[in-house]
């Protein structure tokens, strides 16, 4: 747990001759250059990929954009709870409860939106929902829009999304009210 | 002034820097009376960025607040996302689990190494050296893989939770942060052979900025700004807090308090940052990252989804919010710039009362008008500033 | 007076209350599931047991009689240890519902279980199910698994409404709430069993999935159903009047609302007018607020000159404030000397709320009229006069039984100018129509059937170009030349108290929040 102090800085002749210093440092740059320029790709020390055909691949954490999950019939998972919305801290989810045709699952939203302009993409509605009916694993960005009206997401787009590669089966309360097993 | 400019009717020459100014990064204003080149009088005027954090988050949850700390200091979020779950954590008077101690700690670090890049990576490119910054900026993207395979996100983290830690590490982490260290120090160490020797930067940093070590206690200031004066004031030293009894590492401490030991600090401690995260990985226990109790962490999902009391816990947290035992509490930790505090004070109910946040950088900038600029010539306003790491998020909340 | 120590607590009690009923009034929280204060005992939660001193087992609180010097204890680790297995028991077979519960953020088993349990039970096995949504009448729905057989229901329909609709059927697993063959739970105060169920398992069809509760906030006010004015809370969030829900009044309703005020709800929202309009050659088109006041001041004038050819109309949903000025304007402005009464018709009466007079106001908006000098009619003797005789109509109010019939009627007048919070059969013949406030806006007073006047609190504030009656009216008279100086229903109520004998005594302007009822 010593402390350690820096020393005075005092040029040394080497230093205080200019080229000396010069050279290290284009020796510095220039090793940069040739490494990137003619290195393999995996151990270069700049990184650039040939964005759109190459991506990198997002962790399975990544919090993208928001999707809806559907039962296994097509409905949606969700169930209008509003817990979701209760969580949010930007309050960008916009929620309108009604009957659903199935009295096994009595509640669907018949309207869900998302204001992705005011989203902050914490990832509270994903943990807030019982239901595993919302999630954030898409792997994709918010797709850009040229309207503000458009950055509100509905529940027909936002059912249309799938997940990334490797994302687990669905699994929420309702598989245990209804007896349904872990589905998509 | 030689006499023939003393006769000439001459005035002082108002400039204003900022607040749209390449470098006056995180929007800040300093409007300068010149003398010539000599800065007479400054005046620093903050607030641009001035969110309302303080006030939003008597309106919001406790729990919503996680995502608002985030964006304080937004180069290191992950250091104010554990400093205001501790200081909740002492007001609910609950301990961590080991592991989740461990985890913070070691993202702490990491998240202190890219802040401290940052900053070098900022003074290089604004005196004019744009190939260090890119490095370094290089080095910090290895960084924010790291943060971004852990918490979901590169820098709205929300990772934070009251009784540790959101998730898990993943499988592999520790390889994975090995082997992004190397490539990161290699930077590093390319950016100091490019930079600390360098006689220009060292003409344009050494001397520069000077603040003596009483005038840098007596302002409050902490952090890098006041180590590099030469006081060995460090909290996770002075009161260590999860884990950092635990590590050893040194305390890089500077002479003259100029901005030339400053980027000489910084660079040693993201050097001894690398030694604290290579000790926690070695030393990380097996075991839980949350807490389970029912009073103010969201059940298990497992107990959720299958049992009638965990989803009425589960509910009634996100409605009514964690109901915080009423107090007040000054909880301190060690951020990328100083002292970063967070007093809270709560009445019993689901919402704080009050959060105030105790910002490392806005006590340095109190000392820019009358100590670091007096004398200084406009050029050296840059490094000066550049120096002081102003987080604008920080600063203003 | 005896006593009996609670916690420590010295508290006295009246002789015959339970330990429950005393710790309450003391503010000692005991908690509590079957029992409730306006109905029978029955004991069968165990949720309120607590440790009486010389009792070898632990006593239900609700229906053990308090004795002077006995020491009860309701925070002991007994106790606690108790209420956390009773808790349990009680959630052995309830369904993992909450999303789609509507008690969700005002149920008891949700607020005890933060309050008393935070534990899990260890039961592992299936649990027991039962019908899950059965209709027991037009308004009210049965979920037999959340139902925890606290019988509250059963105990109200008989004891307050005194109609023996429901019943307990079966036992064991099997136990259910019911309705009895070909007898619907129809009674006029069905509803009130949605109240009183501290569970999910009664709910109300019309409420059903409308909105969760915590997004709602809470304003009282008085129901416009009828002359019994029942004290309510108004539920509401953003402008929209989601429900209502009784609010306690020893005096007037208890805690009770009957079905028919409680589905006025719906009339605080349908068809509200936000905008000021004015009838131009196509029809009834918006107009900005300023033309159209200055369109009715330069439309009445005529009629303020010559102090004839007016006929007024005025609602009996007007509170008192907004009736004295109409009565105040149309008299001293506009020189007319008889009111007709917008009214809905008589209904139903029964012997517990429910009043024939479906009016809320009739008492107090006579009384302001009568005072002021003024003559009452009622619409249908007003469109039986000629026409020709009426320059101009002035109708203050919206709701009545009689609209279709004044709108035919002034549809042959010259100028029509209203004044209302919502549309009705008159706003497309109107010449000018300003936009008022309704009853969950207004800041007035109410004088029901027994003459209790009651206060109604702003709920939210008026939209757009809306503005409480009273402040149209005062502007009408500013235009037409009379000042009245009344800037708010404060001043206005201290004007009535001043003026009009039949308030002096009623004291007015000090309403206090649970009403005041005169001696007279």
């Amino acid at each position: 747990m010593a402390i350690r102090v820096r020393k005075q800085v005092e040029f040394s002749f080497y230093e205080k001759s200019y080229l000396p210093e010069v050279a290290r440092g284009v020796f510095v740059t220039l090793s940069h250059f040739f490494h990137n320029l003619f290195g393999r790709r995996a151990t270069r020390p700049l990184q650039t990929l040939r964005y759109p055909y190459e991506r990198r691949v997002y962790p399975q954490r990544f919090r993208g954009q928001h999707r809806l999950l559907a039962r296994e019939d097509g409905s949606p998972r969700c169930v209008a709870c509003y817990m979701c919305a209760t969580a949010c801290p930007a309050y960008c989810i916009h929620i309108v409860a009604a009957e659903s045709p199935d009295p096994k699952i009595e509640k669907y939203p018949a309207a869900f939106e998302i204001d992705m302009l005011r989203c902050i993409y914490c990832g509270f509605c994903v943990e807030a929902c019982p239901e595993d009916a919302i999630r954030m694993d898409t792997g994709i960005h918010t797709p850009a829009f040229l309207r503000r009206e458009d950055a509100v997401v509905g529940r027909v787009d936002l059912m249309s999304l799938s997940g990334q590669a490797g994302t687990p089966p669905a699994f929420g309360a309702q598989n245990y009210r209804e007896k349904k097993p872990a589905g998509a | 002034m030689s006499d023939v400019a003393h006769d000439l009717p001459t005035r002082h020459m108002e400039v204003n820097l900022g607040p749209s100014h390449p470098a006056m990064h995180g929007t800040i204003r300093i409007k300068v009376e010149l003398d010539g080149e000599v800065i007479v009088k400054s005046t620093t005027e903050v607030g641009f960025l001035h969110r309302a954090f303080e006030k939003e988050c008597e309106s919001v949850h406790w729990a919503q607040c996680m995502p608002y700390t985030d964006r304080l200091n937004y180069v290191s979020p992950l250091i104010n996302n554990f400093g205001f779950a501790a200081a909740v954590e002492k007001l609910l008077s609950v301990e961590i689990p080991e592991r989740a101690k461990y985890i913070r700690v070691l993202m702490a670090e990491i998240s202190r190494i890219a802040d401290h890049v940052t900053c070098l990576a900022a003074v290089a490119m604004e005196l004019g050296g744009f190939t260090p910054f890119l490095y370094l900026m290089e080095a910090r993207e290895f960084l924010y893989d790291l943060i971004e395979e852990v918490c979901g996100a590169r820098v709205t983290v929300n990772y934070a939770r009251f009784g540790g830690v959101a998730f898990d590490l993943p499988d592999g982490f520790a390889a994975r942060v090995r082997a992004a260290l190397v490539k990161v120090f290699k930077l590093l160490d390319d950016t100091d052979k490019l930079l600390t020797r360098n006689r220009i930067f060292i003409d344009r940093t050494l001397g520069v900025g000077k603040i003596t070590a009483e005038q840098a206690v007596a302002y409050g200031i902490t952090g890098p700004f006041l180590r590099a004066t030469g006081v060995d004031y460090d909290v996770r030293k002075a009161h260590p807090y999860d884990v950092y009894e635990r590590m050893e590492f040194d305390i890089p401490v500077g002479d003259n308090g100029d901005s030339y030991d400053r980027w000489l600090v910084r660079l040693e401690e993201a050097r001894q940052s690398r030694k604290i995260i290579h000790q926690a990985l070695a030393q990380i226990p097996p075991g839980p990252v949350l807490l389970e109790d029912p009073r103010f962490v969201l059940p298990p999902k497992e107990k959720v989804h299958t049992t009638i009391e965990g989803l009425m816990n589960h509910f009634k947290l996100v409605i009514d919010g964690a109901r915080v035992p009423p107090g007040e509490v000054y909880s301190f930790s060690e951020a990328g710039n100083g002292e970063l505090g967070f007093y809270l004070v709560s009445d019993g109910g689901g919402k704080p009362y009050k959060c105030r946040v105790r910002s490392p950088c806005f006590v340095i900038m109190g000392a820019m008008d009358d100590v670091l600029l007096k004398g200084a010539t406009i050029a050296d306003v840059v490094p000066i500033f550049g120096s002081v790491n102003m987080i604008g998020g920080e600063c203003d909340r | 007076m005896p006593s009996v120590n609670i916690d420590g607590t010295s508290v006295e009690f009246k002789p015959g209350d339970s330990i429950l009923k005393t710790a309450k009034k003391a503010g000692i929280e005991i908690p509590y599931y079957c029992w409730h204060p306006r109905l029978s005992v029955a004991a069968n939660c165990r949720i309120c047991l607590v440790e009486l001193e010389k009792s070898p087992k632990l006593v239900p609180a609700c229906q053990t009689p308090c004795g002077d010097g006995m020491v009860v204890r309701t925070k002991s680790d007994k106790v606690k240890e108790t209420q956390k297995a009773v808790h349990e028991f009680l959630l052995i077979n309830h369904p993992i519902d909450c999303p789609i519960c509507d008690q969700a953020g005002e149920c008891k088993l949700q607020n005890y279980y933060m309050k008393l349990q935070l534990d899990q039970g260890p039961m592992q096995d299936e649990k027991a199910h039962k019908p899950r949504l059965e209709e027991l009448g037009p308004y009210v729905l049965y979920n037999g698994e959340r139902c925890v057989m606290c019988t509250r229901c059963v105990r109200f329909m008989e004891e307050i409404a005194k109609d023996r609709q429901l019943g307990v059927f079966e036992r064991g697993d099997h136990v259910r709430i019911g309705v009895f063959p070909n007898k619907p739970l129809d009674n006029p105060y069905s509803l009130n069993v949605v109240d009183v169920c501290p569970v999910g398992a009664l709910t109300s069809s019309v409420f059903r999935f409308k909105q969760r509760v915590w997004f709602l906030s809470r304003s009282p006010s008085i129901c416009p159903g009828c002359a019994k004015g029942c004290n309510v809370k108004v539920d509401h969030r953003s402008g929209i009047v989601y429900r209502l829900l009784p609010r306690e009044n020893d005096a007037v309703n208890q805690s009770w609302l009957c079905d028919e005020g409680r589905l006025t709800y719906a009339r605080a929202n349908d068809g509200r007018l936000t905008t000021a309009a004015m009838l131009g050659p196509q029809g009834v088109d918006s107009a900005a607020a300023n033309a159209a006041l200055d369109r009715a001041i330069q439309l009445l004038k005529p009629v303020a000159d010559s102090k004839q050819g007016m006929a007024a109309v005025l609602s009996l949903h007007a509170t008192c404030e907004e009736a004295y000025l109409f009565g105040r304007f149309v008299k001293e402005v506009c020189g007319v000397d008889e009111v007709a009464l917008l009214a809905y018709a008589d209904g139903v009466a029964d012997r517990f709320l429910r009043q024939a007079d479906k009016n809320p106001n009739r008492a107090g908006v006579t009384r302001v009229l009568c005072d002021l000098g003024l003559k009452t009619t009622d619409v249908a003797s007003l469109c039986n006069k000629a026409t020709s005789a009426v320059k101009a109509l002035l109708v203050l109010g919206h709701e009545g039984a009689e609209l279709e019939r004044l709108a035919a009627w002034a549809a042959k007048l010259e100028i029509v100018v209203q004044v209302a919070a919502a549309r009705s059969p008159l706003t497309a013949k109107a010449h000018v129509t300003l936009p008022a406030t309704n009853w969950v806006q207004a800041d007035g007073t109410w004088q029901n059937g027994a003459l209790r006047l009651q206060r109604l609190v702003p709920a939210f504030a008026p939209q757009d170009a809306a503005r409480p009656a009273h402040e149209w009216l005062a502007d009408l008279a500013n235009g037409l030349g009379v000042a009245f100086a009344l800037s708010s229903p404060a001043t206005i109520r201290a004007e009535i108290e001043r003026r009009l004998p039949s308030f002096a005594a009623a004291k007015i302007s000090t309403v206090p929040a649970e009403g005041y009822s005169p001696a007279s």
